[in-house]
């Protein structure tokens, strides 16, 4: 079994080899919520994974263009060589991804932010040095196909910085939707049927990290996201929205449950009640929104364990071997 | 890729045995072989698991824990113990590798604490000739150490396989000795100082501050932030321009995010995040000390989320309990809080387990997995107890016997929360 199974995501088409076409449904916003003890990013790989498999099938099978995808990456939280090697073991190339034009990839751990740029050019400039030197090739880092930056490049910001810092995380949110919405408009003037999947891992490094505004208010994140999922109904034949984050980094879980009245789907990963186990690696459970009268339906948790290149899932209490 | 789940132990011995090209089966091999032939860094190795590149804590039984050491481009978090101090015997070990591999140091207390105090006792070198020597000393004076002459107390027909398995130890521990020439882990004494001669003072690089010298109004996470990335890049430079001389950098922070030094709590958060992502590109790897216990939980694990690895270490004592009377020869637990995944789609390792006991030898500290001596009488269990002390360490132990608890690494921190009266 897997989660497509268990959440019945069919595309409703049939693939070449007789089975039903697996395909994340569009439209929706998901949010997966994990904790310390059991990470969930292998479900970003997961994800991936599907995407970029049935991408590749249908373009063998040449006709069926229904279920051609992209995918457009936000990564705050680990770098670009970790989701190349993890997606090596998984059957999926990036860089052949990307150069087919399905994978865009949003840099947000390295240098992300501005304040490091100025300091380093301040000092640069107390050395007396006006160009600053070329980085050598390992502190330039894994990048073998071109990467957006989360920072621009320029500094002209010598007046914005005095503003206030929160006003850094309006241009960062609108930097990222920006890229989203331009990742989104490329791939459908090649094919107006392609569907896209923006992920964002992890959200916590934006709504906390960056927001140092002393009211402590989310309203910035919480905009960005309505505005986002609105964006994302409107299309809803054409792209979804993933959002990983760690719902226990807040005392006030505020936040948390304001995301999860938000989500059309919450998947929630958390370990084992009984504690750590080598078998199993924890549990997944899912509250589904309904459209129609929006209620919230809880569909059974399952269990999952991650494995070198492959993820398995079971019912509980299924696992024997 | 075939079998994942074994223990690393084993891996790590076939390695030193084997030459290169001799290695696992699979995928690993090729790896393994090709890099091999590159020759790596000193002090470091590739993990057989997932390839990365490790390097060692400097202290045996915290690499095998840890899956064979520290990747480098990571970072590893310590918590450090209430009340007293055995993160630092973990942290010397860390310094001391470093400098007798000769990998650059970093080093900086940030409770103004003076780098030179620290550097300046470390632990000596021991090898591993004199240490056999001294280990057999030490059986020969202490009785409770496990001895092949010792007797089972049950199972008695396993006799032979104990002797079998002591006498295999000794046999591959001096063979490790012979073999020892690009030694991944050293041994330390920590009865002897290191001989401050034998360091390169042009690796050893600290950074210590008064309270007069931060500038005001910027934070000093900032500061600290850039002072390492000018090093992080003057060795990642060295060593793209010299790749067969590459030197790895340690970084190690004591006390960080301590609220005396700063109370920028946002700064934190800023400051790993950026230290992530210098990391990841580069030769460096990172080990900062925590005072978690001074936080709520909530920030503890913002904190941890931004790190790879994170363990903690509490003494018994610090706890402000008694000591269990079955963990009587120990000083306290090792907890795994969280377990990498660098590069990997699974965890980095799969420890047995995530509760471990320490102790302190007359030289060097040890952490070993949790064994319950055999029960002796029936009546401990269920004879009802007035003393309260008592009461908790049979908590413990109850606990553990029943599985739950502890040995499962539940993550609150075990015996000091037990306390409630409804707890048996």
């Amino acid at each position: 079994m897997d989660v497509f199974s268990h959440l019945n995501w069919y595309s409703g088409n049939v693939s070449e080899d007789g089975e039903p076409e697996k395909s994340i449904p569009s439209g929706k916003l998901i949010l997966v919520s994990d904790t310390l003890e059991s990470d969930g990013s292998f479900l970003i790989h997961y994800f991936l994974q599907s995407i970029f498999k049935s991408t590749s099938n249908s373009n063998s099978s040449g006709g069926n263009s229904s279920n051609r995808g992209g995918a457009c990456l936000l990564g705050l939280n680990q770098s670009l060589f970790n989701y190349f090697n993890v997606g090596r073991k998984l059957g999926y190339n990036l860089t052949t991804e990307n150069g087919k034009g399905n994978f865009t990839f949003i840099n947000g751990l390295s240098t992300p932010y501005q304040w490091i740029k100025e300091q380093r050019v301040q000092q640069l400039e107390e050395q007396g040095i006006d160009e600053e030197p070329p980085l050598d090739s390992i502190s330039q880092g894994f990048s073998p196909f071109p990467v957006i930056q989360l920072t621009s490049d320029k500094l002209n910001n010598n007046n914005s910085s005095s503003n206030s810092n929160s006003s850094e995380l309006v241009d960062i949110l609108k930097k990222i939707y920006q890229e989203f919405i331009d990742d989104h408009m490329k791939r459908m003037a090649k094919d107006p049927k392609s569907k896209t999947l923006f992920i964002i891992d992890s959200l916590n490094i934006l709504s906390s990290y960056y927001s140092k505004n002393k009211s402590g208010s989310y309203m910035d994140i919480i905009n960005f996201l309505q505005y986002f999922h609105t964006f994302v109904q409107d299309n809803s034949k054409t792209c979804s929205l993933v959002i990983l984050f760690h719902s226990d980094c807040d005392e006030d879980t505020k936040f948390y449950n304001m995301l999860k009245y938000e989500a059309d789907l919450t998947i929630s990963i958390s370990g084992l009640k009984s504690g750590y186990s080598k078998d199993i690696d924890g549990q997944i459970g899912f509250i589904e929104k309904d459209e129609n009268n929006l209620t919230f339906k809880k569909i059974n948790p399952i269990h999952y364990q991650a494995l070198d290149n492959t993820i398995r899932f079971f019912h509980l209490g299924s696992r024997i071997q | 890729m075939t079998t994942p789940l074994r223990p690393p132990t084993t891996f790590v011995r076939k390695v030193a045995g084997k030459p290169a090209g001799a290695g696992a089966p699979g995928a690993s091999s090729t790896t393994t072989t090709t890099t091999q032939a590159k020759k790596l860094p000193n002090g470091c190795k590739i993990s057989i698991q997932n390839g990365n590149l490790l390097t060692s804590t400097g202290l045996q039984d915290l690499d095998d824990i840890l899956g064979g050491g520290i990747p480098v481009g990571s970072i590893l978090m310590i918590e450090e113990d209430i009340n007293s101090s055995y993160y630092m015997f973990l942290l010397k070990y860390f310094l001391a590798e470093g400098i007798l591999q000769k990998q650059g140091v970093f080093f900086s207390s940030l409770i103004g604490l003076d780098p030179f105090e620290v550097l300046n006792k470390l632990p000596a070198r021991i090898t591993k000739e004199e240490e056999i020597e001294q280990d057999k000393q030490d059986v020969d004076s202490n009785a409770t150490t496990k001895n092949p002459q010792d007797e089972l107390k049950i199972a008695w027909r396993y006799q032979q396989y104990v002797s079998n398995e002591m006498s295999k130890q000794q046999h591959q521990q001096q063979q490790q000795a012979s073999l020892q020439q690009n030694t991944f882990c050293h041994s330390y004494d920590f009865t002897r100082k290191m001989n401050v001669q034998s360091m390169i003072p042009e690796q050893i690089h600290t950074l210590s501050y008064s309270s007069t010298s931060q500038v005001e109004g910027s934070s000093p996470y900032r500061n600290l932030f850039l002072e390492i990335q000018n090093l992080v890049y003057k060795y990642n430079q060295e060593a793209a321009s010299h790749p067969e001389n590459t030197k790895v950098l340690r970084l190690a922070l004591q006390s960080f995010s301590s609220p005396l030094w700063s109370n920028d709590e946002e700064g934190v958060i800023e400051f790993l995040h950026a230290l992530k992502g210098l990391l990841r590109s580069s030769v460096s790897t990172c080990l900062i000390t925590v005072p978690t216990y001074i936080y709520n939980s909530a920030f503890v694990k913002k904190i941890s989320h931004l790190c790879d690895t994170v363990v903690s270490i509490n003494s018994f004592s610090g706890l402000g309990g008694d000591t269990p009377e079955q963990f009587a020869e120990y000083l306290g637990l090792f907890n795994i809080k969280k377990i990498a995944r660098l590069n990997t789609l699974s965890l980095s390792f799969h420890p047995d387990m995530l509760t471990y006991v320490f102790k302190m030898k007359r030289r060097k500290m040890c952490i070993e997995t949790i064994h319950l001596p055999p029960e002796m009488s029936r009546s401990g269990d269920s004879k009802p107890d007035s003393s309260s002390s008592n009461k908790k360490s049979e908590d413990i132990v109850s606990k553990m016997k029943s599985g739950s608890g502890l040995l499962c690494g539940a993550s609150s921190g075990g015996p000091a929360k037990s306390n409630s009266s409804l707890d048996f």
